[in-house]
């Protein structure tokens, strides 16, 4: 069957049951099961392109012509070795999430609307994955900001939590980050959708320049400039150097295009400072952070990133691989302190995806590339395996996400536990599960791109600090996934009120969870424990992309590689053991322990500075909150109020002055109109006569 | 100049000049004179004035005096002796309501 | 120099005193009575001119109409010895500003009027010359046949003007019928 064919149907049975369902949720029951079957057409579709497909593959029309200059925007479908395994992954984990939430949301009063704003968020990221070039990308990537937006703020009506009681009684005993004044799921899904503008601000502006450089390169020859094909070989021919902007030309332009539309992948990836919308995003329900916090809209930065690989500077890589490494690390810190359950997952997801980019910014030389699309499809499973979890757990303790109320779950709730257990055991790159091999990867290549700096000699100590980064953020993601999956699973319970009327879900999201636990094992991805065996079929799928300005990758000495990643190994496997075993110990081995030192670490100088630190949140919530909110925001409203209505300078008082001086001009001309008839008379005829006088006398 | 001046009555500037002095002390009587009839004298002394110009130029023409000149003096004539009667008509009708001619009483059209 | 040259000067001597009273004099009547003189000179300087016709009319109608008019409108005044109206100091300089810039624009438009001087356009004729012989053009058999024959319409709207101003008079001092 034609791909591009297959492909429409995954982007259009959910546009249907979205478009559908917006109109009729309230009234047609069974929006449910329209969105599963849409799901299963589509993954069904992205199997059979998965297996059958060969080569790139695609179609695209046109769809905005300048007519003139040959340029004729295009929309359509690309298939190729990097859209069809990610389609997979969003339109596989998509079913799977929407047979969970079937379970999770029962009898939730607003049940059918969460149905049809999910397919349209599906729809929205089929259509980013699928882009054939740079604009469907971006109309689609704000369509997946509106599905976001439509599923964060899912409970509109939810006051803000300082002033909900349930919340107020259910929440962690150290929470101190949030800003709880602030916090509601319209807040919540506004700041997402508004974060993520200014990052498309950035993409926009990239993608204009992109346009323009292509289109103005003396060899287009009309067509999509956008479009991947073209955009690649003209940056690959020189097209750079053949324009200026700013003062930039040739590299320094086309890294500042390529950083440009990585904005708008940072504000999508939470990468830092654009992360603050992410734990936010935790008042939607949790299934929809399952879905769009850790395998699709998320992903879909590190997937822009990875598409506009043959166009990004080594500069611009090695940006990336710091903020990569920088948020991979501020937010591994976070998540060691926070007592949520959600909240964990959360900056767990930003450190991961910190992780995607370090690994993309090392290089294809390093394997980079191969290394950050790994993890993204890994870590999407996983952690979509760990959101649903979450939400199994949350749901059987009637909502409350305290870890400090958790604990001895796994005797309750077994299934739950074996699942999650695997996929913490993954998050923790434990030689067996899938993530071992692609986290060990990104370290790696990380390693491998400090080892070419020191072949070329240069940017050396610019490589090591990502990778000295990744390293210790290793072991503190060790420690604090372990801790979270020990809090509430192992140990004594905590509260036995709750414990007694913990259960398992239902069996369908029983069968969801352990499925994609399975697919956590290393083994599925490459065919054998050996995480660094080459022959699999992922090869062909994280082999680096030719063309553009890369030209043709060349790869390693295979002796250089095999000893960067065997002292990679090394190195991260001590790490790991470290972090876990402080965790078992400080939670579960030795608790009373645990709770004093946990206690004097709070409490005491200097480590209560570092601890107020990082439970704030690094205080960059609240830096943002009073720059722009309170700062921008309220009082920016307020000087323009003033500027517009108040007393004194103001464009009322401009107003008002004008009239003013209308007003004395007219008082001024009434001395004019005295009622004096000789008056009158006098000052016309002497100004008639004036006049004539000096005209007479300049007459000759 | 001088012989201008001696010349008399067969030159056309003293005419001239005669009629521009009648007609500057008639705007210095229009704009300074309290009384209401007083400013109509300076009215007439305008219209003088010009009839004064009208037949000097209409005698200085050409060989013969103009005509023309002196039918538009008549004109002028005639219209201020109208002119005259309606003025002194609302002369008197202002008396009637103010009881006063003195224009810096007569002042219900001033503008504050 | 002839009886003409010398008769001149007074009479235009006679006009200028006539205006200055009537334009400065306080005493109401005495204004009038100056105008009265100017209108007098006026009618004798239109006798220089060779307008004998229009210095008879002016006689009738300027000095025996209107001066009348003018001394019955004087009765009227409250003030008619001038003792309480006094224009204001402004009103006096707006007067003589207005005054100064008329003079000037009338003096120079007649000092620009070409032929003044020294080569007179005219011949110089005595008023006796006119007497004998032919009908001259400033004949009232003259002025008559231009009335009616070129400037016939203007004739006749004057003649509608006067109706006009007639009744306008009698209905501005009409009392008003409750």
């Amino acid at each position: 069957m034609d791909p591009a064919l297959l492909s429409l149907f995954c982007l259009g049975a959910p546009l249907v049951v979205a478009i559908f369902g917006a109109f009729a949720w309230r009234r047609v029951p069974g929006i449910d099961h329209l969105s599963i079957a849409a799901q299963v057409v589509g993954t069904l579709s992205a199997l059979v392109l998965a297996v059958s497909a060969h080569s790139a593959a695609g179609f695209s029309l046109p769809w905005l012509s300048f007519p003139g200059t040959g340029i004729a925007l295009s929309l359509g479908v690309r298939l190729d070795r990097l859209s069809i395994p990610m389609l997979l992954v969003v339109q596989g984990l998509s079913l799977g999430v929407l047979v969970f939430s079937r379970w999770y949301l029962k009898g939730d009063r607003f049940y059918g609307r969460f149905f049809a704003s999910f397919s349209f968020f599906v729809f929205a990221m089929t259509g980013v994955v699928l882009a054939p070039g740079l604009l469907q990308a971006f109309v689609c990537w704000e369509l997946v900001g509106l599905g976001s937006y439509l599923l964060i703020g899912y409970w509109h009506d939810k006051p803000v939590v300082s002033r909900d009681p349930q919340y107020q009684a259910d929440k962690p005993f150290f929470a101190t980050g949030v800003i709880e004044s602030k916090l509601s799921p319209s807040n919540a899904q506004f700041k997402a959708f508004v974060v993520n503008r200014v990052g498309d601000f950035g993409f926009l502006s990239g993608l204009a320049l992109f346009a323009w450089v292509v289109s103005s390169w003396s060899g287009f020859r009309g067509g999509d400039p956008l479009s991947w094909d073209i955009l690649f070989s003209a940056a690959g021919a020189g097209a750079f150097y053949q324009a200026s902007f700013l003062g930039l030309s040739g590299p320094g332009l086309l890294t500042l295009a390529g950083l440009l539309v990585f904005l708008g992948a940072m504000g999508k990836s939470a990468q830092f400072p654009f992360h603050i919308w992410l734990p936010d995003a935790m008042q939607g329900p949790t299934t929809a952070s399952a879905i769009i916090h850790a395998a699709t809209m998320v992903a879909a930065g590190v997937f822009l990133t990875a598409r506009i690989y043959p166009v990004l500077t080594p500069d611009a890589l090695t940006t990336i691989e710091w903020v990569g490494a920088f948020t991979a690390f501020f937010a591994a810190t976070i998540a060691c302190v926070q007592w949520d359950y959600k909240a964990v997952l959360a900056y767990s997801t930003v450190s991961q995806l910190g992780y995607m980019m370090l690994g993309l910014g090392a290089g294809a030389e390093a394997g980079g590339y191969g290394a950050g699309v790994g993890h993204l499809f890994t870590h999407a499973i996983f952690k979509c395996m760990l959101f649903l979890g979450a939400a199994a757990v949350i749901h059987a303790l009637h909502g409350v996400q305290d870890l400090g109320r958790m604990g001895g779950l796994a005797r309750k709730m077994p299934l739950t536990a074996i699942a999650t257990g695997i996929g913490t055991l993954a998050i923790l790159g434990v030689p067996g599960f899938s993530a071992f091999w692609s986290k060990d990867t990104i370290l790696a290549a990380a390693h491998a791109k400090v080892y070419i700096a020191q072949v070329a000699g240069t940017g050396e100590w610019a490589a090591r600090g990502p990778w000295l980064l990744g390293m210790v953020t290793a072991a503190l993601t060790a420690f604090y996934m372990g801790r979270q999956w020990l809090c509430a699973f192992a140990g004594k319970p905590r509260d036995m009120h709750l414990w007694e009327h913990a259960h398992d879900p239902d069996k369908a999201s029983v069968v969801v969870i352990l499925a994609l636990a399975f697919l956590s094992l290393q083994a599925v991805w490459t065919g054998s424990l050996n995480p660094f065996g080459s022959g699999s079929w992922l090869d062909g799928v994280l082999r680096a992309p030719g063309g553009g300005i890369l030209g043709t990758v060349q790869a390693l000495p295979e002796t250089v590689e095999h000893y960067l990643h065997v002292g990679t190994m090394l190195w991260a496997l001590p790490l790991l053991i470290v972090g876990f075993a402080a965790a078992v110990l400080l939670y579960v081995a030795l608790p009373n322990m645990g709770y004093r030192t946990a206690d004097w670490l709070r409490r005491d100088p200097p480590t209560n500075l570092v601890w107020q630190f990082l439970a704030n949140l690094w205080f960059v919530d609240r830096a943002c909150d009073l720059l722009f909110a309170e700062g921008l925001g309220r009082r920016g409203g307020e000087a323009v109020a003033r500027a517009d209505l108040g007393s004194g300078p103001s464009l009322d008082g401009a107003v008002d002055g004008t009239a003013g001086i209308s007003v004395g001009l007219g008082r001024l001309s009434n001395l004019l109109q005295s009622g004096r008839s000789q008056f009158y008379a006098g000052w016309s005829l002497l100004a008639l006569f004036g006049a004539l006088a000096i005209f007479f006398l300049g007459v000759r | 100049m001088i012989d201008v001046f001696l010349a008399g009555p067969d030159r056309l500037l003293p005419y001239l000049l005669l009629a521009a002095v009648l007609f500057s002390l008639g705007v210095v009587s229009v704009a300074s004179r309290r009384n209401a009839v007083g400013y109509l004298m300076g009215i007439e002394l305008m219209l003088n004035a010009a009839n004064l110009d009208f037949v000097a130029y209409g005698r200085f023409r050409g060989a013969e005096p103009a005509a023309e000149a002196q039918v538009a003096a008549l004109f002028v004539i005639a219209l201020a002796a109208a002119e005259a009667a309606v003025a002194l008509a609302l002369v008197y009708a202002v008396f009637r309501n103010f009881r006063d001619v003195d224009l810096d009483k007569i002042r219900t059209l001033n503008g504050d | 120099m002839n009886v003409s040259a010398l008769l001149f000067w007074p009479v235009a001597a006679l006009t200028l005193a006539g205006a200055a009273g009537a334009a400065f004099a306080r005493n109401l009547v005495y204004a009038a009575l100056s105008l009265g003189a100017c209108l007098a000179g006026v009618a004798g300087l239109y006798l220089f001119l060779q307008a004998e016709y229009v210095a008879v009319i002016q006689m009738i109608v300027y000095v025996g109409g209107i001066l009348i008019l003018i001394l019955f409108g004087v009765m009227f005044s409250r003030d008619v010895l001038g003792t309480s109206s006094r224009p204001t100091v402004g009103g006096r300089v707006l007067a003589a500003a207005a005054g100064v810039a008329a003079s000037v624009s009338t003096v120079r438009l007649a000092l620009l009027v070409p032929g003044l001087r020294g080569t007179g356009l005219a011949e110089v004729r005595s008023p006796v010359d006119s007497w004998i012989g032919q009908i001259s053009t400033n004949s009232p058999f003259h002025l008559g046949s231009l009335l009616l024959d070129a400037w016939l319409v203007p004739f006749l709207v004057l003649g509608v003007l006067l109706t006009v101003v007639l009744v306008a008079a009698l209905g501005l001092v009409r009392k008003d019928a409750a």
